[in-house]
């Protein structure tokens, strides 16, 4: 099974120029970080409430980028709540990526391009290679957001990490896309750390417009 | 955490006592879902001995209420304490599931 940050880098994949397209790296920092949060609560290793974000099962996962978030957490002295804890996490959204990425590699979902100018290592790209995971992916959200089913708990976590990275409006048409507003808005409260995570990204959003709109032109 | 069960009708009424969390809610979880296993298909969680749910309590109440949703059964909860109905309220757990203010009413629901 995939881990969030891996669907959700897939999602964020861009099938033509292999290159993950974002607003802002730090956006992708958050989501991530919501993600790598989002596997150790379902894997049972954490617990969160209104209040607070705590370690219940220290056993590492065997997954490396999940176990170094679960040792810092476990060792920090300060409690902190989902929120604060997304936003400590997203320090580590380089290493998620670079890790979560590799692992899509591994997997045989991803090949590696390095586009080099003079010499000089331009830009990585990721060109898919297999793209059934993505499809499973996108098929899982669209399905759920089709339905009024109760949800199940990984779906609710997905659709939060697509709907604070902005997948949407990728994967769907508008028409599509205004029919389903209602049930993505309820499905993305059902998770704690994803409405910490889509606040975080929310206030990010807001910042660099306000950055954007101040600047001199 | 302690649950009591008791069939009311056609209804297995569970009440659990104590804090929901990731400690206790995998008990519940599979307290329910023997039941369901065994035919039940009517279910009532009776919460007002609960008076804290974290986010693994809420994940086991919703895979329960999922997998009775797919068996075609029914299930409803209530007597939720202040604190619980708060999480209930944030999280929009109360839009999507049956929540009804005492035994009583919630019977009626399930029993229609």
């Amino acid at each position: 099974m995939l881990t969030f940050a891996e669907e959700i880098l897939l999602l964020l994949l861009d099938d033509e120029t292999g290159k993950i397209e974002q607003e802002g790296p730090k956006v992708l920092d958050v989501l991530l970080a919501g993600a790598v949060l989002m596997d150790l609560a379902l894997r049972d290793r954490i617990d969160s409430d209104l209040e607070r974000l705590f370690v219940v099962d220290h056993t590492p996962t065997g997954e490396a980028m999940l176990d170094s978030a679960l040792a810092e957490i476990n060792r920090a002295r300060k409690t902190q709540n989902a929120g604060e804890w997304v936003l400590t996490l997203s320090d580590r959204g380089g290493d998620f990526k670079a890790a979560a990425l590799d692992q899509l590699v591994r997997r045989g979902i991803l090949d590696v391009l390095d586009d080099k100018f003079l010499w000089v290592l331009q830009t990585r790209r990721y060109p898919m290679i297999d793209d059934r995971e993505e499809q499973e992916v996108r098929t899982r959200i669209l399905e759920v957001l089709s339905s009024d089913t109760i949800p199940d708990p990984r779906d609710v976590a997905l659709i939060c990490l697509a709907d604070a990275g902005a997948v949407f409006p990728v994967v769907m048409s508008k028409d599509a896309l205004d029919r389903a507003s209602g049930r993505i808005a309820q499905l993305r409260k059902m998770d704690l750390i994803g409405q910490a995570m889509s606040g975080a990204v929310r206030q990010l959003v807001e910042d660099i417009a306000i950055a954007m709109w101040q600047r001199p032109f | 955490m302690t649950v009591a069960c008791n069939k009311i009708g056609q209804v297995m009424v569970l009440s659990p006592a104590g804090r929901l969390d990731a400690e206790t809610a995998p008990h519940l979880q599979d307290e329910i879902m023997t039941h369901v296993d065994s035919g039940e298909t009517k279910v009532l969680l009776e919460l007002s001995g609960v008076d804290y749910v974290s986010s693994a309590g809420l994940r086991a109440i919703l895979l329960v209420a999922k997998k009775l949703q797919e068996l075609e059964g029914r299930f409803a909860l209530c007597g939720l304490s202040e604190p619980v109905a708060k999480v209930f309220q944030v999280t929009g757990f109360d839009a999507i599931l049956d929540i009804h203010g005492d035994q009583d009413q919630a019977l009626a629901f399930l029993a229609g």
